[in-house]
């Protein structure tokens, strides 16, 4: 998957978690900058990728998930070996 | 300033009231929130049902000196909506946090962002406390994003380092931290 393709999975994950309009979010969203990124959505959000990756995110993915780039990057270390 | 004067906890925030609990607020409320496994697992803790009077004895257990559980009232209508544990070593003048929003309602309200503000605030500057750790489990999300939008500082993983209340199993745990000087520089930029 092209790091555009990772990105846009990113956004709808993203998006759906915290119950936005995908294109409400900008591509250096963070924790800080979203005014919806709440625990709630944080959790749905985890909760969203390890369906997507078909596995647990470790401690430090869960600890660096922090914005729309860090998700990407998760995204794109895929699912298990 | 002594971290051993006994001096009552009572701070303000924009929509909550946080205050030592005493005995008297052992109510149907609180006991609920022990006996649900929601609001009790992601810390590590057993549900529990308890009489009122055990819950009492429970509460008034806490010293208010070194060992603080302090309730977090709404300032509207003064409804106990949960409440933070917090102990202190006063020798080496290190604190640590632990939190329950037991009214489900008030989840993902940004509840703890707003109240452990003023807590943090009050421990550094009135409490002689130096540093303020935060131990939850890695799978306890909620918590672990209000670490991370609070601007706290992730010190390690404590690899399989509880023993699950519920099952056995082996639980990581996350260290985060604040030292004064971060909250003092983390305030004057805000």
């Amino acid at each position: 998957m092209s790091d555009r393709d990772n990105l846009t999975m990113a956004r709808a994950i993203l998006a759906d978690s915290l119950n936005v309009d995908p294109q409400a979010i900008t591509e250096d969203a963070t924790i800080e900058t979203l005014e919806s990124w709440d625990s709630l959505g944080h959790m749905r959000l985890v909760l969203a990728i390890e369906a997507q990756l078909t596995r647990q995110l470790t401690p430090m993915e869960i600890a660096e998930l922090e914005s729309l780039r860090s998700l990407q990057k998760i995204l794109a270390s895929g699912g298990p070996a | 300033m002594s971290v051993l004067r006994k001096r009552p906890v009572h701070l303000t925030t924009e929509r909550f009231l946080l205050r030592n609990l005493t005995a008297n607020d052992a109510s149907e409320r609180y006991l609920a929130w022990a006996a649900d496994a929601e609001v009790m697992g992601p810390l590590n803790v057993k549900p529990t049902r308890m009489a009122r009077e055990q819950l009492a004895a429970y509460i008034s257990g806490f010293d208010g000196i070194n060992r603080f559980l302090i309730g977090i009232f709404t300032r509207a209508d003064k409804l106990h909506i949960g409440f933070y544990m917090v102990e202190v070593d006063p020798v080496h003048q290190v604190a640590s946090f632990n939190v329950v929003i037991g009214d489900k309602d008030y989840w993902g309200k940004k509840v703890v962002l707003e109240t452990r503000e003023a807590l943090l605030e009050h421990f550094f500057e009135e409490r002689g406390i130096e540093k303020i750790i935060g131990q939850p489990l890695a799978r306890n999300i909620p918590a672990i994003f209000n670490y991370r939008a609070e601007g706290w500082r992730l010190e390690g993983v404590l690899k399989a380092h509880r023993k699950s209340m519920t099952d056995g199993r082996r639980l990581d745990q996350m260290q985060y931290a604040m030292l004064k000087s971060e909250w003092r520089a983390r305030r004057g930029a805000a």
